[in-house]
């Protein structure tokens, strides 16, 4: 027998720590301690807190969506290659026309998308039926591809390899500004929002498709609904931090071992967890070592990880 | 005079280049029960998928008579239909009470959850239940997705396969009571207690329909020699 926390408490804690998290992100920096004269290092530092904070709840989120569509523990953006196909789809724009890209403010947000909603189709052709190892395998091989392709347009473009290396390795918080991530902010919170809606139907839908359609679940729409709205949280993100694959998997899980398995709460919990990871993350890492930052990507792996070995040996015993 | 809910026309549905249902020419009314009977691999889940559209026909076609004329049916299981699978599965590890948050009448789940004697086990999580606890948890969804029962579809996937004899019976007696109330009951079973209770049964064997009738006319020691392989004595 088990009590599960009170869902309101739980998540009026965790909205709490995520404002603690951005304020010590925006006071803490290389150059000082607090927001400068006239606030300079708050404006400095704003575009890169939003984008940490807004990413890391699009990445957790879609995570958990991605995980209650494939009815899979181990689906997340990262591991089935939407967040390649994501960057794939910025190198091809980046590598065709690198001069006029920045001037239009959706344009690379809507070639990640392109990429991110092609390789999830191609997963849910190729791996979506079948088991677990089937899907999973069939993601890493995208991924791996994906990354590949990324990697040939970096090689052959001199203008483009540092820009699309650095978002390789999760590194683009850094060049946040506010212009450039107004965008894909919205975008984040859009989708995330939408996915927060299917709450219901994803715990149906863990019941199979055949009760889950008898439970009243419009089973296609909604898979047609949570693949679009994942690529574009997972693309919307990508724009804003470059490939950063931990977080959709630790997020949704942390969620489940707080307040149980329900949509209706994991999917706003492991948002909220996502970006308490990522914004923690992201501010450690330029932090500690200031004269040599740690990537958002390699901080959350490093941090997160002992967390996720611990919450797999407790749950799966 | 009873009407008739579901009716098989030839039907006959191939997978994988396989025919695994042939020309199935059966019908379920209101206040019916029938019985799908027949050993492993005949076509008895496939048979009651079919019902749902779950299976295309490669020929003939299974009309579902309460749909309203132009419309999906895909749309309309949830109004028509009630379904329990064979091997009832949660991805997650809901509790009891979180599954029975799934049906559309949670006061119904509650009261089915009392009948059976889990009403006390609300809080526990399935994976901690039996297998025949977690069957019956199940069935109360699938028994409280509607309120009135008349004219709607249940379709039941050897529904007491893993119960205790006690919850059998209360699990046989619930199927009475929703047919009574005119819903039309397609059961896929071994239990013979079960399958004499039905009104009609239909026998299969490898997909094909090989027999239709009343339980005592189609459970003879030859046609259960000729179906199971069994000689009885």
């Amino acid at each position: 027998m088990i009590k599960r926390r009170n869902p309101w408490l739980v998540i009026g804690i965790v909205c709490f720590l995520l404002s603690l998290c951005a304020l010590g992100a925006l006071a803490l920096g290389s150059s000082a301690l607090g927001w400068g004269k006239e606030n300079e290092l708050l404006l400095l530092r704003l575009p890169r807190v939003l984008a940490a904070l807004v990413a890391g709840i699009a990445l957790g989120v879609g995570g958990a969506s991605q995980q209650g569509l494939f009815r899979n523990p181990l689906a997340d953006p990262g591991l089935t290659g939407v967040f390649g196909g994501a960057l794939l789809g910025i190198a091809v724009l980046l590598s065709s026309a690198e001069t006029m890209v920045w001037e239009n403010p959706w344009l690379v947000p809507s070639a990640a998308f392109t990429g991110a909603l092609l390789l999830s189709l191609l997963l849910v052709i190729l791996g979506g039926k079948g088991s677990t190892a089937r899907l999973l395998l069939t993601g890493l091989g995208l991924n791996a591809f994906a990354a590949a392709g990324t990697l040939v347009l970096a090689a052959r473009n001199s203008q483009a390899r540092d820009v699309l290396v650095s978002g390789m390795a999760g590194d683009w918080l850094g060049t946040a500004t506010l212009p450039l991530i107004a965008v894909p902010i919205i975008l984040c919170l859009g989708s995330s929002l939408f996915l927060c809606l299917q709450s219901k139907n994803l715990d149906r839908l863990s019941l199979g498709e055949d009760v889950a359609l008898t439970l009243g679940c419009p089973v296609q729409t909604v898979r047609r609904q949570s693949i679009l709205f994942t690529a574009l949280a997972a693309a919307a993100a990508t724009c804003l931090v470059g490939q950063i694959a931990f977080i959709g998997l630790l997020a949704p899980h942390l969620a489940r071992a707080i307040l149980g398995p329900r949509h209706a709460t994991v999917l706003p919990l492991a948002g909220l967890l996502g970006g308490i990871l990522l914004l923690s993350a992201d501010t450690l890492g330029r932090t500690l070592w200031p004269q040599t930052p740690l990537s958002a990507a390699a901080m959350t792996a490093l941090l997160g990880a002992p967390v996720f070995v611990w919450i797999a040996s407790r749950q799966h015993e | 005079m009873s009407k008739i809910l579901l009716q098989f026309k030839d039907f006959t549905a191939q997978l994988g280049g396989k025919t695994i249902l042939e020309k199935i020419q059966t019908a379920v009314s209101s206040g019916e029960i029938i019985g799908v009977v027949g050993s492993n691999g005949a076509g008895k889940t496939s048979l009651l998928r079919s019902c749902m559209g779950l299976i295309p026909a490669s020929q003939g076609e299974v009309m579902v008579t309460e749909l309203p004329s132009s419309s999906s049916l895909t749309q309309n299981l949830a109004k028509l239909f009630a379904y329990a699978p064979q091997n009832p599965h949660s991805t997650w590890d809901f509790t009891i009470e979180e599954l029975g948050q799934l049906s559309p009448h949670r006061d119904l789940f509650n009261e089915w959850m009392n009948r059976f004697a889990l009403g006390e086990k609300k809080s526990y999580r399935l994976s901690s239940l039996s297998g025949g606890e977690r069957k019956i948890a199940h069935l109360c969804l699938t028994f409280s997705l509607h309120r009135n029962f008349s004219d709607k579809c249940i379709l039941l996937d050897e529904p007491t396969a893993a119960l205790d004899l006690c919850r059998t019976e209360l699990v046989s007696r619930a199927i009475k009571e929703m047919a009574q109330q005119g819903a039309g009951v397609l059961v896929a079973t071994h239990d013979l207690p079960l399958a004499y209770q039905c009104h009609q049964l239909t026998l299969l064997k490898a997909g094909q329909g090989m027999a239709y009738g009343k339980p005592h006319a189609i459970l003879t020691p030859t046609i259960i020699q000729e179906t199971w392989g069994l000689p009885i004595k």
